[in-house]
């Protein structure tokens, strides 16, 4: 499974002894997910916490000020540890950050991210923290095949990349017998299509065109005057309706 | 089989999965009758057989690509019947924890060792040379020993009882979470933990001895002292247990190694936190008041530390009892 041929980084082995191949997490969308949560801390830890240990104690009794203060000790303890541990149990593995840049946890045989699990992989975050800014995390998770800080290394967990809408696209006309590597390549076509200039997803839609008229012949309509490669393949590759 | 006959052939039912495990993943296994559960089993042995074919045949397409997603969804969304959290709970901290315990005695032993021995090695230092104490110590602390005046008099009178008593709760836990994490360091992190808390009360201790406070201290510390003390060596004795995957997997790969041991250990710091808040407590409200006489402290601590001790030593014999009864049997 390498990285270069497969987008494909994990596999599990679902029912039924069928290998299911995930995209996993890597660097770059798990930093990016990490800095959605820690701006969602930060907002929450100097923002919210502050603003009302400032306000509440003129608004209560001084009697409750204690108890006021014992609930901010507290809250700022659990904060940055239960931010995540909480998320993930409730979101099933994923936290704001992660369902943003469409990841989430799961344990490395596929399954749901259980309790234990969970606490470990959050738990031992701070030690991925050191000596700063996910320091020790970094270098474990870029030298592990399956992109695990040392969090998830305890845990059995990995995070992956969950298939996004645009993957999983409607049904569409295919010509007889067509091979699979031709149907995969007009796939990607029409996926990139959307964000293609229309000069080159002219240009590309006409060798398409000149290379189904050859492999595929009759699939195809005829050229009528004045009508874009684009628009004649878009026609005959439509989605198919319901049924 | 053509790809799109294959594609126009499974459509609908990939269709259905993916509605079903939408409402599954929604609203949980509740929001489903049984009928559909039903067709949600059958569903899903569908999609991971065709998931198959289509890999086999018609590899790279976005059908592999959605088939895989619904796959790896229904996997994910498998009902697990597991006994309700609070009764997990329950049994954890009646059974589970003490069985856990006595069987890290080796780990717990081990920790120990370590942190006496740095206890003595910061006492011994301090009797030769005092000023070692100024590492940990600030210099009017010290100059208000050599007056004769503990700074533990100083602390009750700054904050009340439940803002110390959840600062020091807090503060201890977090230093037991890292005990037990510093140990996926090798080790080393959860090392270092016990030689600076080891050197600086062997230290403090015999700098209270030189200039003849240590009765204070002594008295001071005695209600909850053995219990935090003991608390934290467990935690440390956590640390090494995570450690020992790495760095002595046995006949286990290290990574297996390292994932089991770290199960384990953290069940062994989770169980300590009730007692750390127990010990924070005690250590707000009663060590700091000069009212309640040094007496009643040390029985206080000894009566703390015994209930942890019983605690963890409890059910040993029907433990063993049922060991034994097995082994007659066999």
């Amino acid at each position: 499974m390498g990285s270069s041929v497969s987008p494909d980084d994990v596999r599990f082995t679902a029912d039924l002894e069928v290998g299911v191949d995930l995209a996993l997490g890597r660097l770059g969308s798990r930093a990016l997910a990490q800095l959605v949560d820690l701006a969602l801390l930060f907002v929450v830890a100097f923002g919210v916490i502050p603003i009302s240990a400032a306000l509440v104690p003129a608004a209560i009794g001084a009697r409750s000020v204690t108890l006021f203060m014992v609930l901010m000790i507290l809250l700022e303890f659990g904060v940055f540890l239960g931010y995540f541990v909480l998320w993930e149990l409730l979101w099933d593995g994923q936290t704001p950050g992660k369902r943003l840049l469409g990841l989430r946890v799961v344990h490395s045989d596929g399954t749901r991210l259980t309790l234990t699990a969970c606490l470990v992989r959050n738990l031992l975050r701070p030690v991925d923290f050191l000596p700063f800014g996910y320091g020790i995390g970094l270098l474990v998770l870029v030298v592990t095949d399956r992109s695990q800080r040392l969090g998830d290394l305890a845990a059995g967990t990995v995070v992956v990349r969950e298939a996004r809408a645009t993957d999983a696209n409607a049904p569409r006309r295919w010509p007889e017998r067509i091979r699979a590597g031709d149907a995969a390549m007009i796939e990607a076509f029409f996926a990139e299509a959307p964000t293609l200039l229309p000069e080159r997803r002219e240009r590309l839609a006409g060798e398409i065109m000149a290379f189904v008229r050859r492999d595929y012949p009759g699939f195809l309509a005829d050229d009528a005057p004045g009508r874009s490669a684009w628009d004649t393949v878009r026609e005959a590759f439509r989605p198919t309706a319901e049924g | 089989m053509d790809y799109a006959t294959f594609v126009q052939q499974g459509e609908r039912e990939w269709e259905a999965a993916d509605e079903l495990l939408g409402r599954l993943r929604r609203s949980g296994p509740k929001a489903l009758d049984h009928g559909e559960l039903e067709r949600m089993a059958s569903l899903h042995r569908r999609v991971v057989t065709d998931l198959a074919f289509a890999r086999t045949h018609f590899p790279g397409t976005v059908t592999v690509r959605r088939l895989s997603a619904l796959a790896f969804t229904g996997h994910r969304l498998q009902i697990r019947v597991e006994r309700p959290f609070l009764a997990r709970l329950a049994y954890f901290f009646s059974r589970g924890y003490p069985q856990l315990f006595r069987r890290s005695l080796p780990e717990v032993g081990v920790a120990l060792a370590i942190f006496v021995g740095f206890v003595l090695l910061g006492g011994v230092i301090t009797l030769e040379r005092s000023e070692f104490a100024g590492l940990f110590l600030s210099q009017g602390t010290i100059e208000d020993l050599r007056h004769g005046d503990l700074w533990t008099r100083k602390v009750a009178t700054v904050m009340p009882g439940p803002v110390l008593s959840s600062r020091i709760a807090t503060n201890n836990v977090s230093v037991a979470l890292f005990a037990w994490g510093g140990g996926a360091l090798l080790g080393l992190g959860t090392i270092y933990l016990l030689a600076l808390n080891g050197v600086m009360l062997g230290s403090m201790l015999a700098l209270t001895w030189q200039y003849g406070l240590v009765a204070d201290l002594g008295a001071f510390i005695s209600a909850h002292g053995p219990l935090e003390l003991t608390l934290v060596v467990v935690a440390s004795a956590a640390g090494l247990g995570l450690a020992r995957g790495t760095i002595a997997p046995g006949d286990l790969p290290r990574a297996v190694a390292f994932a089991a041991g770290a199960r384990r250990s953290l069940n062994l710091v989770v169980g300590t936190v009730p007692w750390f808040a127990l010990a924070a407590l005690t250590e707000g409200y009663v060590s700091p008041a000069p009212w309640i006489p040094g007496g009643v402290k040390v029985a206080a601590g000894i009566a703390l530390w015994l209930s942890f001790a019983l605690w963890v030593f409890s059910g040993a014999g029907s433990e063993k009892a049922a060991e034994e009864q097995r082994g007659t049997l066999r």
